[in-house]
């Protein structure tokens, strides 16, 4: 018998994570992402693991469902793994093809109306010329390249942060201060963004180091929250 | 009966490819303490050969291997098939193939072709190394019939009977897959006592815990490096025996 | 946006509150499963067995999920039939996985995989929309919200048994207590590697009503 129900679209992500940034700096690429996963409104997951190696010179970080995520993961690692058994003399690939590969899949999937709802951020450094790579996708399947490159609400955040601070001499204790400095705004501006923050760097020898997720600090004693209440502008009269 | 018939018990399409098997290169599968470790001669065809290209181990997926004698495009077939399975298997439950099913899917895959006018027995046999979480490192010998068993020491092919009563010499169960490659070469070497005039060459592959768990082929630099020595040790024990 | 109308489907609207403790791992849950505002099934078992040490729990539409475990359980024995062996914990909660991630249109439900396994001892595996993570505590279904605030605050790594059991059926009694969807008797199932051993809490006797 032939399903009468039409074939319909998952339209929303379901289980999703928020933001992620990179920063290239002088000697590598700086990635980050909070460790939470929505769900139902609620932070769902505290502990997840957003960032995951797919090559040994390759790292992606990915907001969006995860779901979605953990089938990618599956399937760059199937890639991976063949051309490494394969053995066939041919160059493996390097983090621009992962991204431009990622590309293809999230446009194929989207062009049948099924996408698959990410966006990554792939950095790495380039096995052969030790070139610094830094690259988005989004759900669409477009692709950029850049000194910083942004994912989820980050791109109306952050960008008045970066633009122009990220230079080709910043040092990596720099480019941690402005990842903190992008992860506090959006702590305070994004409800989906936890304040558990883990780092990843990627030099130019292709180490690749996952940091302990470090809880970020925030600011909350101004001086109008203690003293400006409400008790001061509304027409109440007290006693004492 | 014709052609597939079962003549003195024997069947004898799987008789001829069993034939195939015997007359062809020497293969040696060996359990040692940390890994299991794949190894193969073969017989230069002649001058104009380049080396190093023709290639009798392969990978099935990261932590699994596969060495074939015989007809070797039918070994790369079976190769073939051993990277499908991993997939499959994996797509579907997750977790990785353990070396003992991916054996006997094999092996169920060779046998299958025994059964069928229309089809011929698979004129390769190949040893099969794995490591899996489960049972961790395994190896398992098929045979064209379809017959899979696994092994803590297996050969096939022209010099079995030789590498065999070798193998069972040696302690490999107590040495490592790194001072074993050595002991390897050298029985390959004695099993093919005959082809000796010619050129040889040896192609190794180890499965341990120093590769990770990783498949991985031994350089050609080192296979050299293991084939003189082994050549040199040889000689040496015949001055000897001299 | 759904495709069958499931607003008066069985629904199990539950609580499922599932931990590793030290040596083992137990799972619980209540036993409301109901229409709408009609109350179907008051006393349902919402634990499902899918092999002699493995686990897991439903919650959403009762027939979407009971499918999904009858489905693991056969995909699950075929399995073994070839391996011979005890499955892992992890390719029972992979195989839920793919039917979750690949039906997800048709498909409104949760689950809970739990048990124990030879290689890797006690898991737990919260297997949600598709998604599988490999957890100590997990909870799921509506009364879960309710309680998600006591499980954070109470829950330790490398419980005892008694703990664990205790812990699991204060935050069950807890969110049956407010929950509309939740509600019943509690039921229990903790998996070591002696095996499984099912405890029943008769609503009348939990402590907070």
């Amino acid at each position: 018998m032939l399903d009468p129900t039409p074939k319909t679209a998952k339209d929303h992500p379901e289980i999703s994570g928020g933001s992620t940034i990179g920063i290239k700096y002088d000697k590598g690429v700086l990635l980050a992402a909070d460790t939470h996963l929505m769900y139902a409104g609620c932070y769902w997951y505290k502990d997840a693991q957003r960032i995951h190696k797919v090559a040994d010179n390759c790292v992606i970080a990915s907001s969006g469902d995860y779901a979605d995520l953990q089938m990618l993961l599956k399937k760059l690692k199937d890639k991976n793994d063949y051309d490494i058994i394969a053995e066939d003399g041919h160059q493996h690939y390097e983090p621009k093809d992962y991204c431009k590969w990622l590309a293809n899949v999230h446009f194929n999937k989207r062009m049948r109306v099924d996408p698959y709802y990410n966006s990554h951020i792939v950095a790495g450094v380039d096995s052969k010329s030790g070139d610094k790579f830094l690259g988005t996708v989004d759900v669409h399947g477009n692709n950029f390249e850049g000194n910083y490159v942004l994912t989820g609400i980050a791109n109306y955040f952050c960008n008045a942060i970066l633009d122009g601070n990220v230079t080709d001499d910043l040092t990596l204790e720099g480019a941690r201060e402005l990842m903190t400095k992008c992860f506090t705004v959006l702590y305070y501006k994004d409800k989906s963004q936890g304040d558990k923050i883990q780092y990843v760097t990627i030099d130019t020898d292709s180490n690749v180091n996952f940091e302990d997720p470090v809880t970020l600090e925030s600011k909350w004693d101004y001086h109008f929250t203690k003293h400006l209440t409400n008790d001061h502008t509304r027409d109440v009269r007290f006693k004492n | 009966m014709s052609g597939g018939g079962y003549d003195d018990q024997f069947i004898s399409q799987i008789e001829y490819a069993q034939k195939a098997v015997e007359g062809s290169s020497t293969i040696i599968g060996v359990v040692c303490k940390d890994g299991v470790v794949l190894a193969t001669e073969k017989v230069m065809p002649n001058k104009l050969y380049l080396p190093q290209t023709d290639k009798r181990i392969y990978s099935m997926s990261r932590h699994a291997g596969l060495v074939a004698n015989g007809v070797i495009p039918d070994g790369r077939n079976i190769m073939y098939k051993g990277r499908k399975e991993y997939k499959s298997y994996g797509d579907q439950f997750g977790t990785e193939i353990t070396g003992k099913i991916l054996a006997e899917r094999l092996a169920q895959y060779m046998h299958f072709n025994t059964c069928y006018y229309g089809k011929r027995p698979f004129g390769t046999s190949v040893a099969v190394s794995a490591w899996d979480k489960i049972n961790g490192y395994s190896l398992h010998l098929i045979e064209p019939s379809g017959d899979c068993n696994q092994y803590w020491g297996c050969a096939n092919g022209r010099g079995k009977q030789t590498a065999r009563s070798e193998l069972e010499k040696e302690e490999f169960k107590e040495t490592t897959c790194e001072d074993a490659l050595p002991k390897i070469a050298k029985i390959l070497l004695l099993s093919t006592e005959e082809t000796k005039e010619k050129a040889r060459e040896l192609e190794f592959s180890v499965l341990s815990d120093e590769t990770n768990h990783e498949h991985k082929f031994v350089s050609a630099e080192k296979t050299d490096e293991i084939l003189q020595g082994a050549l040199k040790a040889i000689d040496e024990e015949d001055m000897d025996e001299d | 946006m759904d495709p069958i109308d499931t607003k008066d489907v069985m629904t199990d609207g539950t609580t499922l509150v599932s931990l590793v403790y030290d040596g083992g791992v137990m799972l619980g849950c209540d036993g409301k499963s109901a229409s709408a505002v009609l109350i179907g099934n008051r006393m349902s078992d919402k634990l499902e067995p899918l092999h002699e040490h493995i686990y897991c729990q439903r919650t959403g539409v009762s027939a979407h999920t009971e499918a999904v475990a009858r489905y693991a359980r056969y995909f699950l024995d075929s399995h073994c039939a070839e391996t011979g062996d005890l499955p892992l914990v992890e390719t029972a909660a992979s195989i839920i996985q793919k039917i979750f991630y690949e039906n997800g249109k048709y498909l409104r439900g949760s689950m809970l995989v739990g048990g124990w396994d030879p290689v890797e001892g006690p898991q737990l595996f919260d297997v949600n929309k598709g998604a599988k993570i490999s957890k100590k505590i997990a909870w799921n279904g509506s009364g879960s919200f309710v309680i998600i605030g006591y499980l954070d605050k109470n829950f330790k790594e490398n419980m005892s048994k008694a703990e664990a059991f205790e812990f699991i059926k204060e935050a069950i009694s807890l969110a049956t207590y407010r929950d509309g969807s939740s509600g019943g008797s509690i039921r229990i199932v903790d998996i070591t590697k002696d095996g499984r051993k099912r405890h029943y809490i008769p609503h009348n006797e939990k402590e907070i009503k």
